[in-house]
């Protein structure tokens, strides 16, 4: 036995985490190995190495395992002991026999869960998923007392092994989709998942399209109302996003926020959102299209104000355009890596830069910046969408400045003829829009109350429609 | 990198977005705005050239911006000749140093000179030219156009009330008239080929400086009036009548006023009834207030003349009583609209309809479209009264009218 | 599992007519309309959209009796000459249309939005999404449509709306010669008999029982539109026509002061563009599948490079409205016999043909 914990730690490379105790007991050995770094000392001491110390008696291994004091032990064979020992195990055994006794003692250090900054709520829970399996697994758990919960589990990376947990609804979900996602999931051969971000492109119907296909949630609210619906949400340890599929593009229109208000007020945030979402992708094109081309549709006061703005700037209308994007876009990724202490600088450097100095010195117009800058305000009306809208809004602003609106309008048409196209595990990906679909139109632009939400979404298929049976006296 | 490529080749659109991106993109860095490359004009006028050759001089009021963060209007005015309108363009094009861009033009103004000849020919350029919109105002100045354009550079450089705001208010008054680019040429090429254009004068005090004069033996010369000439555009109610384009007729603000009385165009403004006397007044002078107007037209004939009755309705308000010399006692029968004012105001209009129809009759104008009335209320016995005349043109001077007012008071 | 179907429902039927019936009517052929035939030019959409209308009805008898079979196989009982004839002339008419509705857009941008800009240019901004469009499928045309379509609506509605308030209500009435109404009607035949794509699309179209109101419903709407376009157009603008020969803009640019909100025929601007970009991939989709079902290429890049060369060449042959106004009302007449004519007669053809086997 001695050369067999020999061989475990020849086989961790001898890591300086893995530990190895002999305890001699009446003429035999009690072996324990463990990673020191993933199991919890103090559990180690009190349930499993003191008992066994205190007793005097002559030790077996049935007696060995009525003296660990923990409700975790499993018996496992000698293959198996490697991969218990890396799954944050103490692997106990006696020099005298081949049998071998895991206890789960895993631990390691997690955050509490908090609320995600991007998606806060003025009322609502605000809990948000960790980096921690089990704390996630949790989270969906206590909203689910019901049976029909299901959290299958699958490992993925050969180096990583990470723990993957599908959780959905059995009576539910539609057993396709479900099919073809653990068949996507098991053609996966990746060295590591390191987040959860690691498998969208791997289980998306198109991995090479720039538009997000697979729905991303940071708060166990979020994903439980989608299971709900008939969604299968994928836990992925280390990560504190959760996946779910199938994805309409509506999800990122909807807030959490929309469900724990005034529904009639939720209606008016939406079509806030739409237009926000519509300005932040066309509305620099649009306006350098104008610029360029189309004077002559422009009002005469809008036209004195401009001209008047434009005089003294030296650049081209284009290059003051992407000039203006490229350095908001400059702001935003600093902003994102800089130091909290030294977020203040940077506010005050870009808005006296950009919005003051620049003007003054004529090295900018105010319209510009006033149309930049709302745009990108605007992309964090929908903030998942944020890269795809960040393309699109250099795209259009290279559209608008090439082809004018004829370039923009055919843009869109373009952009929504390919987004059209694309279907998620059999969901379009504009429904309830196109095609329009009127039962989940309910709680698609404008949100009705959640009484009149009687059946599930329609855009995907599930096995239950009916969520509602509101009894009337 | 070759993957890369050979998976951008497998998708055409992102070949033809690179392709539109080399090709006009790389063009659009160096773009000016489109303000930087066209002068954009806001009115328009054209005078005959004073060297004695067939020649027009139009003159532009072109926008001029200035670099400022603040909301400044400054113009200035181009002229240039040319044989016809669209030579005079592009030589004005040549002296501003950019592409004349015309889709901002309020309003064309004409010298009273021009009218001589068929106006619909200097009107022509503008009828083809799909960017000018057909609200642009047509009016005619005493003065010369150029000189119009001036002042109206003051004005809307300087004041708040911009010239085309001028325009459009009074269109609203019952003694001005709707005179865009689309009404002319509809009563052009209508069946009474009559069209009306308001008639505006310039009560002026030249002060201005670097007034450089025009005039030069080259056809094409320009100049431009860079010194605002100051005074100020008088609206009469003066109008002009066109038939077939060219001018056979001046009415004034009442002429036009009756006018508007028998279209039934509906027009505020205000009615003055002279010498009035009844139990309480002894020839006053009531002014009142027209709020609406209905007018009915039909038509039926006898033995082939068309007998045509005008039916209006009036909703008049009492707004003022000038009673000189008389006490009076104030009380609430002197505010009212009395039966007997109302018969006075009632044989008032009917008398100035009669006169407007008069007017139309001896002129052989048929300012309120008489004819398309009664072509639509009954074609046949229409036609067959227009083949019963000598002259086809005089069918007003064959018809009967009637004539009944009624007045609503508020 | 997830296999693309790429029928489309009843709903997306009915947008799809709805573009039909509309995009190719809202700017020159008002004006056309009333300089041949007067006020009498308002007969003739109304004549021409019964013939329309005669056609969609045969197509729902066809769709009843052969409701998974396509056009192609339909007209192959008639024998492989009929077939081929049938297609190639289609293939011809889709092209005169993609050419005649691209040259008409062309020179109304051209003269109101854009200025000094190369053809070449408008050949970049509509080729890639018509072809984008007719190679993604019907399915996908189809819900991009019904994306735009609350928009396009709306921005109709409103340009109606807006074009009442210009018209001049004393306008001479009863002026127009019945033949001038019936020889308009021939000259303008072409703009119409669009319903002709349902049939090049026959299997791809799938409506259910009661979706079928919904596809007549929006035929009818589209139809009272272009009725109301023009109507508004000729009432508007009695004897000034020939200023204004682009109907949905004119209408709005006599109002455009209105409010102080700035030009609002933009709104009218905007929806040409989308009607026209959706317009001219279904007449390249049309095609598409003609050229398709003629040669049998799989390879549909293929034939799409034809019509792409053809459109070029033609652009360089006719580059003014008036001509292709001229070859439109020449030439096309004569090729709009197929929808209005060989068509019809052979859908009744098949549908009288069923029944005759089962007697047998």
């Amino acid at each position: 036995m001695q050369d067999f914990v020999e061989k475990l730690k020849g086989d961790m490379h001898n890591s300086i985490d893995f530990c190895s105790k002999v305890l001699e007991k009446q003429g035999d050995k009690v072996f324990f190995v463990y990673l020191k770094s993933i199991t919890d000392n103090l559990v180690f001491s009190q349930a499993i190495y003191e008992p066994i110390l205190e007793y005097n008696k002559e030790l077996d291994f049935e007696t060995l395992k009525q003296l660990v004091k923990s409700n975790d032990v499993t018996e496992v064979d000698q293959d198996e002991v490697h991969e218990k020992i890396l799954k944050g195990s103490v692997v106990v055994f006696l020099s005298n026999s081949e049998r071998f006794l895991a206890v789960d003692i895993l631990k390691f250090n997690t955050r509490t869960p908090s609320e995600p900054p991007t998606s806060s709520v003025i009322m609502g829970p605000r809990e948000g998923f960790t980096e921690d399996i089990k704390t996630n697994i949790s989270l969906i758990r206590k909203r689910f007392y019901g049976k029909d919960l299901v959290l299958e589990n699958l490992f993925l990376g050969e180096e990583t092994n990470t723990q993957v947990v599908l959780a959905y609804l059995n009576d539910v979900v539609d057993k396709k989709i479900l099919k073809e996602l653990k068949k996507r999931l098991k053609k996966i051969k990746i060295d590591g998942v390191v987040d959860a971000y690691y498998l969208i492109p791997l289980i998306s119907d198109r991995p090479n399209s720039f538009v997000k296909q697979i729905g991303v949630a940071e708060k166990p609210d979020i994903v439980g109302a989608k299971i709900l619906e008939g969604r299968v949400a994928i836990i992925v340890d280390n990560s504190p996003i959760v996946l779910t599929v199938p994805f309409v593009f509506l999800e990122d229109l909807q807030s959490s926020n929309d469900y724990y208000t005034n529904y009639f007020y939720s209606s008016i945030l939406r079509l806030v959102r739409l237009v926000g979402l519509f300005f932040a992708v066309v509305g620099p094109g649009i306006y350098i299209s104008l610029q360029l081309f189309h004077y002559n549709v422009l009002p005469i006061k809008y036209l004195i104000t401009v001209a008047n703005s434009t005089q003294q700037v030296p650049f081209t209308p284009f290059i003051e355009i992407l000039f203006i994007t490229l350095l908001f876009q400059i702001l935003y990724e600093v902003s994102l890596r800089l130091p909290s202490y030294l977020g203040l600088a940077t506010s005050i450097v870009g808005a006296l830069i950009l919005g003051d100095t620049g003007v003054k010195a004529g090295l900018i117009s105010p319209p510009a910046v006033i149309v930049v800058a709302i745009a990108k305000i605007a992309l964090y009306t929908v903030p998942d969408q944020y890269s795809q809208i960040t393309v699109l809004q250099f795209v259009f602003i290279f559209l608008g400045a090439s082809l004018g609106l004829l370039g923009v309008i055919g843009g869109m048409i373009y952009v929504l003829a390919y987004v059209n196209s694309i279907e998620n595990f059999g969901a379009p990906y504009l429904a309830p829009f196109s095609p329009f679909i009127f039962s989940d139109n309910k709680d698609g632009l404008l949100k009705v109350p959640i009484t009149d939400m009687k059946n599930r979404p329609k855009a995907f298929k599930n096995n239950d429609e009916e969520r509602i049976n509101v009894q009337e006296e | 990198m070759k993957r890369f490529v050979m998976q951008a080749l497998k998708t055409p659109m992102f070949l033809v977005f690179i392709a539109i991106v080399l090709i006009y993109g790389i063009a659009a860095l160096g773009q000016p705005a489109a303000v930087n490359r066209y002068a954009i004009v806001t009115a328009i006028g054209i005078d005959k050239a004073n060297d004695g050759e067939n020649e027009i001089e139009v003159s532009l009021l072109t926008f001029t911006p200035v670099a400022n963060v603040n909301y400044t209007e400054k113009y200035k005015v181009v002229s240039a000749k040319g044989r016809a309108v669209s030579e005079a363009l592009d030589y004005a094009g040549l002296r501003l140093g950019r592409e004349v861009g015309l889709s901002h033009v309020n309003i064309l103004v004409l010298n009273i000179d021009l009218l001589d000849e068929d106006i619909g020919h200097y009107l022509d350029y503008f009828s083809r030219n799909k960017v000018l919109a057909g609200t642009t105002k047509v009016v005619v100045t005493d003065k010369s156009a150029k000189d119009f354009l001036s002042v109206v550079e003051k004005m809307d450089s300087d004041s708040s009330i911009k010239i085309n705001e001028v325009l459009s208010y009074n269109k609203e008054y019952v003694y001005a008239t709707d005179s865009s680019l689309e009404s002319f040429f509809k009563g052009y090429f209508g069946p009474t080929k009559v069209s009306l254009v308001p008639l505006l004068s310039i009560i002026k005090d030249e002060t201005g400086v670097g007034v450089s004069a025009s005039g030069s033996d080259d056809s094409g010369q320009s100049s431009s009036g860079s010194g605002q000439t100051e005074g100020e555009i008088v609206n009469n109610g003066d109008t002009l009548v066109f038939k077939e384009g060219k001018r056979v007729l001046m009415l004034d603000g009442l002429d036009m006023k009756i006018i508007q009385l028998i279209k039934g165009d509906f027009k505020t403004g205000s009615f003055v009834l002279e010498n009035y006397s009844d139990d309480i007044f002894t020839n006053a002078e009531l002014g009142f207030e027209m709020l609406e107007n209905k007018i009915h037209y039909k038509v039926v004939y006898e033995n082939n003349i068309p007998i045509f009755m005008v039916e209006s309705e009036l909703t008049m308000e009492l707004a003022e009583i000038e009673n000189q010399g008389v006490v009076v006692e104030k009380n609430v029968e002197f505010m009212k609209f009395t039966d007997q004012m109302k018969n006075a105001v009632i044989l008032k209009i009917k008398n100035l309809m009669a006169e407007g129809i008069e007017l139309m009759r001896d002129n052989q104008i048929d300012l309120i479209d008489f004819y398309t009335i009664m072509h639509n209320s009954d074609p046949k016995a229409f036609s067959k009264f227009l083949s019963s005349l000598e002259n086809e043109e005089d069918y007003l001077s064959q018809m009967v009218f009637k004539i009944n007012v009624n007045i609503f008071t508020r | 599992m997830f296999k693309r179907n790429e029928t489309i429902g009843g709903w997306q039927t009915g947008i799809l007519l709805f573009v039909l019936f509309f995009a190719n009517k809202i700017l020159v052929l008002p004006s056309l309309l009333y300089d041949q035939a007067g006020i009498g030019g308002i007969y003739v959409p109304v004549i021409l959209f019964l013939f329309e209308f005669a056609l969609l009805f045969l197509f729902y008898g066809l769709k009843k009796k052969y409701p998974e079979q396509s056009f192609g196989q339909i007209l192959k009982k008639f024998g492989k000459f009929v077939y081929y004839l049938i297609f190639v002339f289609l293939m011809f008419y889709f092209l005169g249309k993609t050419v005649l509705l691209y040259n008409i857009t062309y020179i109304f941008f051209k003269n109101i939005i854009y200025k000094d800009t190369s053809n070449i240019l408008f050949l970049f901004c509509f080729l890639p999404i018509m072809i984008h469009l007719a190679v993604s499928g019907l399915r996908v045309m189809g819900r991009t449509m019904q994306l735009f379509f609350p928009i396009i609506l709306i921005m109709v509605v409103f340009c109606i709306v807006v074009g009442v308030l210009g018209i001049d209500t004393n306008t001479m009435l009863f002026t127009s010669k019945s033949s001038d109404v019936f020889l308009s009607t021939f000259r303008h035949i072409s703009a119409f008999g669009d319903t002709i794509f349902l049939f090049v699309v026959m299997d791809k179209i799938n409506v259910k029982k009661g979706e079928w109101k919904v596809v007549f419903s929006l035929a009818g709407l589209s139809a009272i539109c272009v009725i109301a376009v023009c109507a508004i157009f000729i009432f508007s603008y009695t004897y000034t026509s020939y200023m204004h020969p682009f109907a949905l803009f004119e209408i709005m640019s006599y109002v455009k002061e209105t409010g102080g909100i700035g030009r609002i025929d933009i709104i009218s601007v905007v929806v040409i563009i989308i009607l026209t970009y959706f317009h001219l991939a279904i007449c390249m989709k049309g095609f598409l599948d003609s050229f398709v079902e003629t040669f049998k290429l799989n390879n549909i890049y293929g034939s799409i490079s034809f019509q792409i060369v053809f459109l070029i060449l033609i652009n360089y042959l006719v580059l003014n409205v008036e001509k292709a106004i001229s070859y439109g009302e020449v030439y096309l007449p004569y090729i709009s016999a197929i929808p209005f004519v060989i068509i019809p007669i052979f859908a009744i053809i098949s549908l009288f043909f069923k029944k005759r086997e089962g007697r047998k």
